[in-house]
Formats: structure tokens, sequence, C-alpha cells
């Protein structure tokens, strides 16, 4: 629940989202090239071929505008207040472990930064009401493609409607309603979600170019064998299909402990003709045989899980990753390579909990994710530039 | 548990709502509605105009011009059609001011991530 005493009224938020997806656009254009081009495929849809109604595909691409504004035009003019907020104070914005809690009070009564906080906000709530709305009128045809999808590949998909669910994976993330376990449909609002923050952020990814990047930066084991790959939290199957695509010999799972994703994950890997396995699974107990996999990757799980179970899942990662196979979770930075604890990165991250949901990331960033890996016995490399700028690098290898 | 009309197998469980649209920016509600009032409206012209666009173009590839456009009685089912997507309209721009007023709670979640030190 929100009051405005105590709701910090927001530094640069959307930077939280800048960094770790590898900046704005301007940023982007400035930290250099990704590691590798993006496989080339055909031209991009757009959202009308997307979205049930030309007023859906409209809204949409306005909310990836204004969201693309809000990032980078408003955020220049948010930072140079929060900074001035700051120097009547005495304190330099490049100061580290500064204590937020004595300031907040004189930012969130600044009007631009309120207004920055607040029209965030608006898009992002209208931009997931309009989806679960417009997704929501069409539910029967929906419910059709998904079942027609699980008869037509039955052997593609495990669904486990009997599993306990942890209560860490019950939240409302970034205040998708229903979050991703609550909604039948969260696995198509989160595509449509993904597609535009990608948009504001980078440019299209609504034929997966940009997870592509991701895909073609895992590493390969020393002996280039990869037979057997694992996207770990899944989410919508990107990674995962772009696992398939860079090795088509391998077989490739992916799981994720919602059944709504893994059966969105299904549905539109039977559409691409991508030959994947699904499953309903805990990343902390997955199910599969010990040594099983050549390489583990991930993306972006680990901050969205509490702390217990992040330490089962790097042990399950270990036990199921064969001797010489990588383990790449690619995530926020932690350790030494997350960015400096300045006024602003701190408020970044005091957003991202406060107004965005982002329940897991604090936990996720207080501790060194390279070190707990390595704890668990893994070999760990953090000198590679990572898969995508803002995120943390770790390529873990399982000693032979 | 299954669909609302009983047809389905959702697949989905309970969840932990986060209730986050009675957040208050501004000294009083009424400007955070606005500026979400706002916000909604962009949504609503944009859409608008990039539809327009698209008849436009289409019209024109076709002949048609724009005198024909202008003489276009609608039907009355369309007339209703469009009333309803008129009130559909209203509430998304305008709704938001409907929250105006309501009361402001303590919202304690960011603040413990910043005692814990992030």
């Amino acid at each position: 629940m929100m009051d405005r005493r105590t709701l910090f009224a927001g530094a640069a938020f959307s930077s939280t989202l800048a960094w770790l997806f590898g900046g704005s656009r301007a940023v982007a254009s400035a930290s250099g090239k990704p590691a590798a081009d993006a496989k080339p495929g055909k031209t991009p849809l757009e959202y009308d071929e997307l979205l049930p109604t030309a007023d859906a595909a409209g809204q949409m691409d306005f909310h990836a505008g204004f969201l693309a504004w809000s990032l980078n035009d408003f955020e220049k003019q948010s930072t140079k207040r929060l900074n001035a907020i700051l120097a009547k104070k005495g304190i330099d914005p490049k100061a580290e472990n500064v204590d937020l809690i004595p300031l907040i009070d004189d930012i969130r009564s600044d009007p631009l930064m309120a207004l920055r906080m607040r029209t965030w906000l608006s898009n992002q709530e209208l931009m997931l009401s309009g989806l679960e709305e417009t997704l929501g009128r069409e539910s029967e045809r929906y419910f059709a493609e998904m079942e027609t999808a699980e008869a037509k590949y039955p052997n593609r998909i495990e669904l486990n409607p009997d599993m306990k669910m942890p209560t860490y994976a019950k939240h409302e993330i970034h205040l998708q309603k229903g979050g991703y376990v609550g909604n039948p449909f969260a696995g198509y609002v989160n595509y449509h979600y993904g597609n535009i923050l990608y948009e504001a952020l980078f440019g299209s990814n609504i034929q997966d170019e940009r997870i592509a990047l991701m895909a073609a930066a895992v590493p390969l084991p020393d002996d280039g064998k990869v037979e057997r790959a694992l996207d770990m939290g899944c989410g919508t199957g990107r990674l995962a299909y772009g696992l398939k695509n860079r090795f088509p010999e391998a077989k490739v799972s992916g799981i994720d402990i919602a059944g709504p994703m893994v059966r969105f994950s299904h549905k539109r890997a039977v559409d691409l003709g991508i030959d994947c396995f699904f499953a309903q699974r805990a990343a902390e107990a997955t199910g599969f045989p010990d040594n099983h996999f050549d390489v583990i990757a991930s993306n972006i799980l680990h901050h969205e899980v509490d702390a217990a179970a992040t330490d089962e899942i790097i042990k399950e990662a270990f036990r199921i990753l064969r001797p010489g196979g990588i383990f790449y979770p690619i995530d926020h930075p932690t350790g030494k390579q997350a960015p400096k604890k300045t006024v602003s990165t701190k408020f970044w991250a005091f957003n991202d909990r406060a107004i965005n949901n982002e329940v897991w990331r604090a936990d996720f960033e207080s501790r060194d994710f390279g070190d707990l890996i390595r704890r668990a016995g893994f070999v760990v490399d953090e000198s590679l530039p990572p898969a995508v700028w803002g995120t943390g690098s770790i390529q873990a290898m399982k000693p032979v | 548990m299954v669909s609302q009309n009983g047809k389905h197998e959702t697949h989905t469980t309970d969840y932990l709502a986060y209730d986050v649209e009675k957040a208050a920016f501004f000294d009083h509600p009424a400007i955070d509605a606005l500026v979400s009032s706002m916000v909604a409206m962009g949504s609503e012209v944009w859409s608008a105009q990039r539809r327009i666009k698209v008849l436009e173009s289409v019209l024109t590839s076709q002949g048609i011009s724009l005198e024909k456009v202008n003489q276009y009685k609608p039907s009355a089912e369309e007339e209703k059609a469009w009333r309803a997507q008129r009130d559909q309209f209203i509430k998304r721009v305008y709704g938001s001011l409907e929250k105006t007023g309501e009361a402001r709670t303590q919202y304690g979640a960011g603040m413990d991530s910043l005692r814990q030190g992030g």
C-alpha cells in the first residue's frame, strides 16, 4: 500500500530497467555493439499482427513510445533535478552508500520527480490493464490456441497442476495482474509487455531478436559438446528458442514454475516450428537426472526468487549439469560487478520495489551471486563481457 | 482451477496481489488522477490517429475521396456499437478520476528494501 509520505517520488527509476537491459537507446548507442549480430529473420511483425484489435495495437504502440520518452528525455531531466536536490544538501551525486531515508521527503516533494514517477506508473498500469482487457475479451481464442498446441505435441509439454507453489512465486511482479501463476494468459501478457519494454529500450524484440543475442553469448563447454541445453526459468520461452536455433541438434528444454508461462512457451514454439520441451517445474527441484545437461542458461530468473530458493537453484544447477558443463545465468550484476551504490542507483532499486513490485531484487543484490555459485563448487569466470550491457557476467563450469 | 465458464483448465494458482493503484505522488491524489488521465488520453489519441492514417491510405489507394467519407451516415448497429466503444473510451481515459479522494495508506515495502541496504 502506498502513502505519499513514505513513497519516494522517484529518481531515475527507469534507469533500473535501462541498467538491467543495457541502457537507454542513447546509452546503448554509446556503449558499443552487442557481442554478436542478431540472427536475421523475417521482417519483424508489428503490434497489429499480434494483438486482436487495431485499438489495442495503437495503444500498445503508444505505450512503447511513451516508455522510450520516459526512459530517455524525461530521464535526463529527472536526473538533473535529483542532482540539483542533492547539491543543495551538499551531497555529491557520485557519493556511495548515502542513507536515503532522510532524503526521501525532500525528493518526493519535488514536482518534477513526482511527475516522473506518476507518468511512468500510469503508463505501466494502462499498458498492463489494456493488455489484460484486450486479451481477456479473446479468452476462448487463447485457450483454444494453447489447447490445440498441447494436443498436437503432447510430448513436448509437461504441466504439474498439483505442484505446491512456493510463496515467492506468487507475487505480481512488475504489476502484472495475477503475476505469472494466477492469470491463465500470463504468458501472452508477459510476451506483449516484453515486446513493449524491449522496443522502448533497444528496438524490436517481437521476433526474439534481442534474446537471440543472449543465446549467442552463452559460452560453450571446452569440448564443444552440446547435446542437452536448459533454459532455467524460461518465462515465455524465448531463450529456449534461441538456444535451439543456436544448437539445432541439441535437445533443448525450458522449465518454469508457472503453468501459464509454460503453456505459452509451448504454444509459441509450435507456432514457430521450434522443437523444445517445456515443463512446469521448480528450478530448485527440476527432477532431471544427475549430470544431464551440457549447458544451463537463464535470463533474469534469479532476482525474482528469494534467497533460499536461489541457494537451492544453484545447487540444483550443479547437480544436473555434467562435468565440464556450463552454467550461464544472465541477471543483475552483483558483488564487484554491481554498479556503485550512489544515491541514484539506490533510488532506482527502491522504486523497483516500491512501485514495480520487484519483490526479491534487494535480496538478490545484497549478495555476491558469483561467489554463491563458486561456493557451490563451480569454477567461476567473471571476466568476460556480459551477454547484454548492464547485466552481470558469470560463466560457471562444473569441474571435470 | 477452471475458467469462469467451466470449459477450460487454467493451470493457475492463487497469487499475492499488490495494491499500487492507490499510489499518490502529489499533494492531492486528484493531481495523480489527472496525470493518469492525461497519459490515457494520449494513448487513445495516438491510437485513433494511427488508425486514421491506415484508413486514409487504404481509401486513397481505392480511389475513394474524402467527400464520400464526410457524407457517410452510420447504421443503427454502428451507432450502438460506437456508443459502447465511446463509453469504454471514457472509462479508460477518465476512470482514474474516480479514484480521487481515496484514503492513502502506508507503503512500507520499498522502505524495507532501503533499510536492507538496497
